[in-house]
């Protein structure tokens, strides 16, 4: 077994592959120090062969643990050693004994959605402690897992969750189909699964929705979605999603009713600022300065009075800085981030209004924009808002005002158009259609 | 389901406005629009839920499918590109005078083909999607557009300046015997329920629309609130100087607090949201009658990806919009609308009389499972 083993994976230094001889009888043995747990190949194997040593007790305990497991198919081998298996060879059978190495032994804390008074423990990036604090949070027997590699090379993990009875079979049926289509080297993100998914080339919004919250992925499972958990990653993939997925935080659900009422419906002003404001700017600047109140018709025009070209440059610098800022203290190292930050602030404060290069309105607009868009609890769907802002200058740009009205009423409609995972995406449903609904499908 | 029919039912109510109807009756307010719009209220409550309660004997089925069910396709396949063709028509004159309204007061400067080319392209991106979308859409853009409504509702029955000595002046002329033409404009108010003609196809097998005595409420409210409010802001003589009647009756009430002090460019985005919406349910009507009109075609209410043919078709209504805006004028407008408010008129009464007596006839059959129903007021 060694030498074939060492011929196909060329001998690389990591690999421990002996001989073992306890002075009884001999066993080989081969694993990788690095991905094995050596605590639990020591009890497991070390101890049990050499100074503990019963041949009787030794074969019985191969035969009944269930952490051994039977591997007669050399091409097998390979692979096993690969994810952390070691393999022995005893009275020429040869056995596997998973130790995988866990990095994570506990959830962490939730990092990207973050909850004042929720639960506050994450997923890791561990596929098994993942699965756990699903099961754990969601102990349903009807709880459906299916097991599935993707990858070519990668072979990462994944785990599809369901609740049997709730789920929707047709979206299931949806996502199996477009599983199979799904073909890439190296898996190794739940977006980079949801984009495959999605078709997301040809969609300006996400079509599936990402959480690292266990708590979160047990809503939508008991919702009747489906999520795949994917090994390496510290966010499940859930879907079909609705609009509406994508503007909740779980704090809604912890806070007392009309609070997360309120909230939520200063996350969809916010969204729908962020969205437009620039474009509103333009419109009001250029076109029809008139829609607004005389006074602040002046007082827009006046800020603008140094500024020496027309509106929809003043609001491509800032929106270029905007975007240059948040995009550098996302990506920069912390001890530089708070740098970038200052830096920008100051840029984007008083200086450039006071050079004359852009209006203070805008320098408000700016900032609107920026918070407002903040205030989305995901981040995949901001960034489709964030995108969908310039669509909206674009019109501005050509037709003012009515070009923001009608470029809100096509996307409405687009909205309305998507489907995610056959399941309409923007639709308000009431809990009487979905009985009626029901009831007309049985 | 049954909010679905409603929004149609809101929408179409408040439409009128961009198609001349309150210009045409407040041109006749001293002789006869004030009995043709009681008159209208009879006959629109009356033609809409003969309609509706006929279609209850054809679940899940719309005009087109009823037709050919009935008759040999060289009967009905006219037919139903005739009902797509007013659809069509209505599309078009609505795109044409929001251009023009738009076009007005809001971008003077701005040229007109390019402008109408904005709204084509609106129309005929929503138009080509699917009958279920179009269902979504319709029902998010009520629910964003109804307190902008509200707004304008209450601003104009609250205003000082309304002059309510006028409007009763005007309302004591409801003796004169109204002519055709104001009575087709005033069914207009009632018209939404139309829609049911193409969206039955969604409804499920048991559907009724529900509530059905809100549709005189809804429709009374709308109709004297359009023929009315405008006389009490311009008095009874001057009222008719205006075209844009409606446009010039909101830029006269003034909001104290708020960015935007004009009620009118609030009337302008709500007018343009229901518009687009208008547009996008004609071309869609319109479409899904036109690609209806072969006997073997077979609705699909969801369609994703959306199939060429629906490109294709909207497109081409699209040239026609473009057409008719090159050829029209606001004078030429307005004739044609006219003619148009008749005809709808017309084709309402006679789609009425087919489906209520195919749906007599297919109650008839023995095989009918309930003829109680099919025993409705009206038949």
């Amino acid at each position: 077994m060694l030498d074939e083993i060492k011929k196909k994976l060329g001998a690389p230094a990591d690999l421990v592959a002996e001989t073992m001889d306890n002075g009884f009888t001999k066993m080989e043995f081969c694993f990788f120090p690095s991905m094995c747990d050596i605590k639990q190949v020591k009890d497991g194997i070390l101890v049990p062969f050499s100074y503990r040593f019963d041949p009787d007790e030794f074969k019985r305990m191969l035969k009944a643990d269930v952490c051994f497991i039977d591997a007669p198919d050399p091409e097998e081998w390979v692979g096993m050693l690969l994810k952390g298996c070691a393999l022995i060879k005893y009275e020429d059978r040869v056995y596997s004994f998973a130790a995988i190495r866990k990095m994570q032994q506990q959830p962490e804390d939730t990092e990207v959605e973050a909850s004042l008074q929720g639960p506050q423990s994450a997923m890791t990036e561990d596929l098994d402690m993942n699965t756990y604090l699903i099961r754990l949070r969601y102990n349903v027997p009807t709880l459906t897992i299916e097991k599935l590699e993707k990858g070519d090379v990668s072979k990462t993990r994944l785990n599809i969750l369901y609740d049997r009875d709730k789920v929707d079979l047709n979206s299931l049926e949806e996502l199996k189909k477009r599983l199979d289509t799904v073909h890439t080297k190296l898996l190794q993100a739940a977006g980079q699964l949801g984009m495959l998914l999605g078709n997301a080339r040809f969609s300006m919004f996400p079509n599936t929705i990402q959480s690292e919250r266990p708590d979160r992925v047990a809503q939508f499972l008991q919702r009747g979605k489906i999520a795949i958990l994917v090994d390496g990653s510290r966010f499940a993939v859930a879907m079909p999603v609705r609009f509406f997925d994508f503007m909740h935080a779980m704090d809604d659900d912890y806070e007392p009713f009309w609070m997360g009422r309120v909230i939520i419906l200063f996350r969809y002003i916010g969204m729908l600022l962020s969205m437009t404001l620039p474009a509103l700017y333009i419109a009001v600047a250029s076109y029809n300065p008139e829609f607004v109140r005389v006074q602040l018709a002046f007082s827009i025009d006046g800020s603008r009075a140094a500024v020496p070209y027309p509106s929809f440059v003043e609001v491509f610098i800032m929106l270029f800085m905007i975007e240059a800022l948040i995009e550098a203290s996302i990506r920069l190292p912390r001890f530089v981030g708070s740098t970038a930050a200052t830096v920008g602030g100051l840029i984007l404060g008083q200086a450039a209004q006071q050079a004359g290069l852009v209006s203070s309105i805008m320098i408000i607009v700016t900032s609107v924009v920026a918070i407002s868009n903040f205030v989305i609890p995901n981040s995949s769907f901001s960034y489709s808002i964030r995108a969908m802002k310039y669509v909206f200058v674009v019109a501005a740009i050509f037709y003012g005002m009515v070009g923001v009205i009608v470029t809100m009423f096509l996307i409405i409609v687009y909205l309305c158009h998507l489907r995610s995972f056959g399941q309409p995406y923007l639709a308000l449903f009431l809990p009487s259609d979905e009985q009626s609904q029901k009831k007309s499908g049985a | 389901m049954n909010r679905y029919f409603y929004y149609h039912v809101l929408y179409v109510g408040m439409i009128n406005v961009m198609l001349f109807v309150p210009h045409i009756l407040i041109k006749e307010r001293f002789d006869g629009s004030v009995a043709g719009i009681l008159a209208s209220i009879l006959i629109g409550t009356f033609l809409s839920i003969v309609t509706i309660v006929s279609m209850r004997r054809f679940p899940r089925m719309g005009l087109p499918e009823i037709l050919h069910r009935h008759f040999a396709p060289y009967v009905a396949s006219p037919l139903v590109a005739l009902a797509g063709l007013s659809w069509l028509v209505g599309a078009v004159l609505v795109i044409f005078s929001l251009t023009q309204t738009m076009g007005a007061f809001l971008n003077p400067e701005m040229n007109e083909y390019l402008f109408m080319a904005l709204m084509v392209f609106a129309a005929m991106f929503a138009g080509s999607r699917s009958s279920r979308t179009v269902q979504f859409a319709c029902e998010i853009l009520v629910l964003l557009s109804l307190p902008l409504v509200a707004l304008i509702m209450f601003k104009a029955v609250s205003n000082r300046q309304l002059n309510w000595d006028a409007i009763r002046v005007v309302a004591g002329h409801f003796r004169d015997l109204p002519s055709i033409k104001v009575i087709a404009a005033a069914t207009f108010f009632f018209s939404g329920y139309m829609s049911l003609m193409l969206f039955n196809r969604l409804n499920p097998p048991d559907f009724k629309v529900r509530h059905l005595w809100t549709l005189p409420l809804l429709g009374t409210l709308f109709s004297l609130f359009t023929f009315f409010i405008p006389i009490g802001f311009h008095g009874t003589v001057a009222v008719e100087e205006y075209i844009y009647l409606w446009s010039v009756t909101a830029d006269s009430m003034v909001m104290k607090f708020g960015f935007i002090q004009r009620v009118f460019f609030i009337f302008l985005v709500l007018y343009s949201i229901l518009s687009l919406m208008f547009a996008m349910n004609t071309f869609h009507s319109a479409m899904e009658f036109f690609k209806a009109c072969s006997p073997r075609y077979k609705p699909q209410p969801e369609q994703v990806p959306v199939p060429k043919i629906n490109w294709i078709l909207c497109a081409c209504f699209g040239l026609v919009a473009f057409l008719y805006g090159i050829w029209a004028n606001d004078e030429k407008n307005q004739r044609v609308t006219e003619i148009w408010l008749v005809c709808r008129f017309s084709l309402e009464i006679v789609t009425m009389l087919v489906v209520a007596s195919l749906a007599v006839a297919a109650g008839r059959k023995p095989r009918a499972s309930s003829p109680a129903r099919a025993a409705s007021p009206g038949e």
